[in-house]
């Protein structure tokens, strides 16, 4: 990694929303909102002329701009990485492609909802168009999501759901991060660590919640025993005061707040995740500032950031 | 020709006993469209009719089993029409056969399709019994122990320390006996009671199961033998099935042969005995007849003394009877002409007394298309295509029809051509007789619109010529394409052409010319109501004074943007011509260009044949529809009232071979 891709990540840090614009966006009204907005790092996506149903999509376009500055910027296994935490995007742009395929759903609705990626260098929009599950599948340049996603086709295709596909995805989205936990230093392990667990106890407890008991979700989602032993995280999902457990993967202070709640509040424990990856990439900063910590750290750090300006774009549109 | 047929509205008188010999005749002589007495009111007092619905099913449902098509033509010319009674007796007789043949048949199909599936199911079975095959043991033994539960089934090999590890609290045994690629063949055992959660379990894990059949026993290559032996015997009875299936259909074969004929006379006759009215012994029947054809049915009529025909004839004024109905038109051309009807029909059938345009139509048709296409060796093609279908041997009238459209637009193309000086495109070719389209362009636009006012002229000359034979005088007088409506287009086109001299004129020349029939034509509607006495119509009862006058000067001002609009719109017809010349021009153009590349002779000579080709199907068929767009809009919309029905005379259609026969 160049001294010069390092000094761009802290200015790029240094750039981030604080909490307090947060909150100084919170009270603005639409158009002031827009301006604070385009002198973010957002700025160049924004024009300031933009309708306000436009302003989400262009902040998702801003941020995907953004991190793929990054992606051009490494490589080796450092890339690998990355392109490990990115393929998020992927998984999410094949399971709309996945839903408007099973259910016949209108193409061009879907259309918007995929994000452009510049590093997988495919055009999604076109799978949308394709005829069929099969030919899909087929058509997807990654064998190992083709080996699966056929699989799983082979076991449930004609059924009609497409449940079982978006879990074999999302299971090998978090397959990856975990061997990362296993392999990367340990600035890398802490932050993905976060992620992975924050993303997989959160589906696991939405899913328990559907029904599903907690052998059918150990087939259900990745191999977690290098993050969690198989005993406690039975103990997490099975049994029924199992979550408080959930507060020994924060510090102190968080884990405190943890075990204050009386029931489980999946809201809660996402936010209380998302501060603790706080603090793992202040951690990084200080401990490994030429890691690859930073730079993954950036990125879920700048997820955040972005989920948080969508949602207040959102909350001050519908009070327009 | 011009005017529909004369016709005549014919009541027939008979014994009831006679009728189906009436009808036989009746159909063999095919001139008379039997009326509807069902439907008079005044006569259901005195007449009954016969409900045949029940009889005619039987012979519906014989008919629909053997494929009859009842509406194609009757070979023999000796098939015999059935009295009623024998008609019921021989289709009594039938019927219990086929209602066999059509038990044993649906049977058949049954037998068939269980067959066909039992079959499917049976490779299923082997292919998964198959993947058992490593396992040397009983397996409808193992499948089917008393206190385990086996289930055989596939796992992507991904999954298997996953379902391990989810079935960690349930006791069980996981063996794999096969793997293949990246798929696990495998057995899993549990206790009885654990059967259902640990299937929940596999279910999640997306293992799918071995679908074998329920009464397995012995080790796999004892059933698969088992299953071999049934696998033949379901492809045995397959065939027996199918044998037997095609013995019935050649017994189907020889009754459509025996039968056919029989059935579609008799469905005929069905239907117009049906129509039928009838007092204790005297049958009646009514109808129309074009008058020309009346003595020879009075002659057929008076072979037999108990028979009577009255008939009048029917004035060409009204086009409904005294009892409401509408007289059929039937239009009667000669034969060169008659090819063109199917285009006139196209646009509706011309009204009882209305003027039929086909004629005309087909003149003003060819001309028109000669005129847009000209071009001799286009037309010329299109010439001998249409011989060869107007004289191809065992081809449909219709198409012989068609053409003959095709080869009188070809003609008219090579004409025009000769006058264009245009073969396949060249204009050095041959010479031009009249001028070449592009040299002289506004004189061509000139022409077609000069074409044009020669036609509405034409056009309404018909209608008002068509309306006084009708005596709808008013209507002469006052109509957009009456006498008015002449005077103030004859007006116009004397206004335009005192302009282009540069005469001078004053306005109240303009006035009279133009305007004054404009303000006479209004008075149509209260002199109207003046002759007829009658109260007036319930939406023109509440009308003001000022919508009455908005409509009026909408009206005209329609009135002139009609005139105008129709007399430019034959500009087309240069148009096209111009069209023409320019298509061969660009792929000439074209071809010069390919000409230079290597191989270019070849090049030039496929880019001139296939352009050439596509004008002939592309532009020759937009060229046609203008032609008639032009007609349906421009001419028959002047005069044309489309609001008759035609003429569908009950007649027995004999095969045309039959016919020469006979």
């Amino acid at each position: 990694m160049s001294a010069y891709f390092l000094a761009k990540i802290h200015a790029k840090l240094s750039r981030m929303l604080r909490e307090s614009d947060m909150e100084a966006l919170a009270d603005a009204d639409v158009d002031s909102t827009i301006r604070q907005l385009q002198e973010s790092s957002y700025g160049s996506f924004l024009s300031g002329q933009e309708v306000m149903e436009r302003v989400s999509d262009q902040l998702r376009r801003g941020f995907i701009d953004d991190v793929s500055s990054l992606v051009y910027g490494l490589n080796g296994q450092d890339r690998i990485l990355l392109l490990d935490v990115l393929s998020y995007y992927r998984v999410e742009n094949l399971k709309t492609i996945l839903r408007v395929q099973l259910h016949r759903l209108p193409a061009e609705d879907a259309k918007k909802h995929l994000f452009e990626l510049p590093w997988d260098h495919v055009d999604f929009a076109h799978w949308l168009e394709v005829p069929g599950i099969e030919a899909l599948i087929k058509d997807l340049p990654w064998e190992d999501y083709r080996t699966r996603l056929d699989a799983v086709h082979r076991q449930v295709g004609g059924k009609g759901t497409v449940f079982p596909y978006e879990t074999e995805l999302d299971a090998m989205y978090l397959q990856r991060l975990i061997h990362h936990c296993q392999q990367g230093k340990l600035d890398v392990r802490r932050v993905v660590k976060n992620r992975v667990l924050k993303e997989m106890l959160l589906w696991a407890y939405r899913m328990k919640g559907y029904g599903y008991t907690f052998p059918e979700l150990v087939n259900i989602l990745p191999d977690y025993r290098p993050l969690v032993p198989h005993d406690e995280m039975r103990h997490l999902i099975e049994d029924a005061e199992g979550w408080h457990g959930i507060a020994r993967f924060f510090d102190p202070t968080l884990a405190q707040e943890m075990e204050k709640l009386d029931d489980l509040d999946l809201q809660v424990v996402g936010a209380l995740f998302d501060r603790q990856l706080m603090q793992a990439v202040e951690q990084a900063l200080i401990e490994a500032p030429l890691g690859m910590g930073i730079v993954v750290g950036y990125v879920y750090r700048k997820e955040l950031e972005l989920s948080q300006a969508i949602e207040l774009v959102e909350r001050i549109r519908a009070a327009q | 020709m011009f005017v529909t047929e004369k016709m005549r509205k014919v009541s027939l008188f008979f014994p009831s006993e006679d009728m189906t010999r009436f009808w036989d005749k009746l159909g063999r002589f095919g001139s008379l469209q039997p009326g509807e007495l069902r439907r008079v009111e005044k006569l259901q007092s005195y007449l009954s009719f016969l409900d045949l619905g029940e009889l005619s099913g039987k012979l519906r449902e014989i008919s629909g089993f053997l494929d009859v098509d009842l509406t194609s033509p009757i070979d023999n010319t000796e098939t015999e029409a059935l009295e009623l009674l024998d008609l019921k007796a021989r289709l009594d007789e039938l019927a219990p056969a086929f209602a066999e043949v059509r038990g044993e048949m649906r049977t058949l199909r049954e037998s068939q399709r269980n067959a066909e599936r039992a079959l499917d199911r049976l490779a299923t079975h082997k292919a998964h019994l198959e993947m058992l095959a490593p396992l040397e043991v009983d397996i409808g033994a193992l499948l089917h122990l008393e206190r385990f539960s086996v289930m055989a089934g596939t796992l992507s090999k991904e999954k298997l320390d996953a379902l391990d590890r989810s079935l960690q609290g349930v006791p069980h045994a996981l063996l794999p006996y096969r793997t293949d690629r990246g798929w696990v063949q495998l057995l899993v055992i549990c206790l009885n009671k654990d059967r259902a959660k640990t299937e929940k379990v596999l279910d999640s894990a997306l293992f799918q199961h071995l679908d074998l059949p329920e009464d397995l026993h012995g080790s796999p290559h004892e059933a698969l033998k088992g299953m071999e032996e049934q696998r033949v015997d379901l492809t045995r009875r397959l065939e027996e099935l199918a044998r037997r299936g095609k013995e019935i259909e050649e017994w189907k074969e020889e009754k459509r042969a025996e039968l056919g004929d029989f059935l579609k006379m008799n469905a005929s006759l069905l239907g117009a005995r049906e129509g039928t009215g009838q007092t204790h012994a005297v049958a009646v029947a009514s109808g129309w007849i074009p008058a020309r054809q009346v003595e020879e049915l009075d002659r057929l009529v008076k072979d037999e003394p108990t028979w009577v025909l009255e008939g009048k004839e029917v004035p060409y004024k009204n086009n409904r009877d005294e009892d409401g109905f509408t007289v059929p038109s039937k239009l009667r051309n000669p034969s060169f002409f008659r090819a063109f009807e199917g285009l006139v029909k196209l646009y509706g059938i011309p009204r009882y007394g209305g003027f039929d345009p086909t004629i005309i139509f087909s003149l003003t048709f060819i001309f028109m298309f000669g005129m847009m296409f000209g071009d001799l060796g286009h037309g010329a093609i299109l010439f001998m295509a249409g011989l060869a279908l107007r004289f191809w041997p065992r081809l449909r009238e219709s198409l012989r029809r068609n053409g003959t459209i095709l080869a009188s637009v070809g003609a008219s193309a090579m004409v025009f051509g000769v006058l264009y000086g245009s073969f396949f495109g060249y204009d050095n070719i041959i010479p031009a007789l009249w001028f070449r389209p592009m040299t002289r362009i506004n004189q061509l636009l000139m022409y077609a619109i000069f074409i044009g006012i020669g036609v509405i002229l034409v056009g309404i000359f018909i209608n008002i010529t068509v309306k006084l034979m009708q005596r709808r005088y008013l209507e002469v007088i006052f109509e957009r394409f009456g006498v008015l409506g002449l005077w103030f287009y004859l007006g116009a086109l004397f206004m335009v052409y005192l302009y282009s001299k540069g005469s001078a004129f004053s306005i109240w020349l303009v006035f009279v010319l133009m305007f004054l029939p404009l303000l006479l034509m209004p008075l149509e509607r209260p002199l109207a109501k003046r002759v007829k006495g009658g109260k007036q119509h319930a939406s023109e009862e509440g009308e003001t004074l000022l919508v009455t006058v908005l409509v009026t000067a909408v009206d005209l001002f329609e009135t002139m943007i009609v005139y105008l609009s129709n007399s430019i719109s034959f500009v087309r017809v240069a148009a096209f011509a111009l069209n023409h010349v320019a298509l061969s021009l660009a792929i000439f153009q074209l071809g010069a260009m390919l000409r230079t590349l290597p191989g270019g002779g070849v090049l030039y000579v496929l880019t001139v044949a296939g352009g050439n080709l596509m004008i002939l199907l592309l532009e020759g068929g937009i060229v046609g529809i203008q032609a008639l767009r032009l007609e349906f809009y421009e001419f028959f919309s002047k005069f044309f009232e489309a609001e008759g029905t035609m003429f569908q005379p009950f007649q027995f259609v004999f095969s045309k071979k039959e016919v020469d026969r006979a």
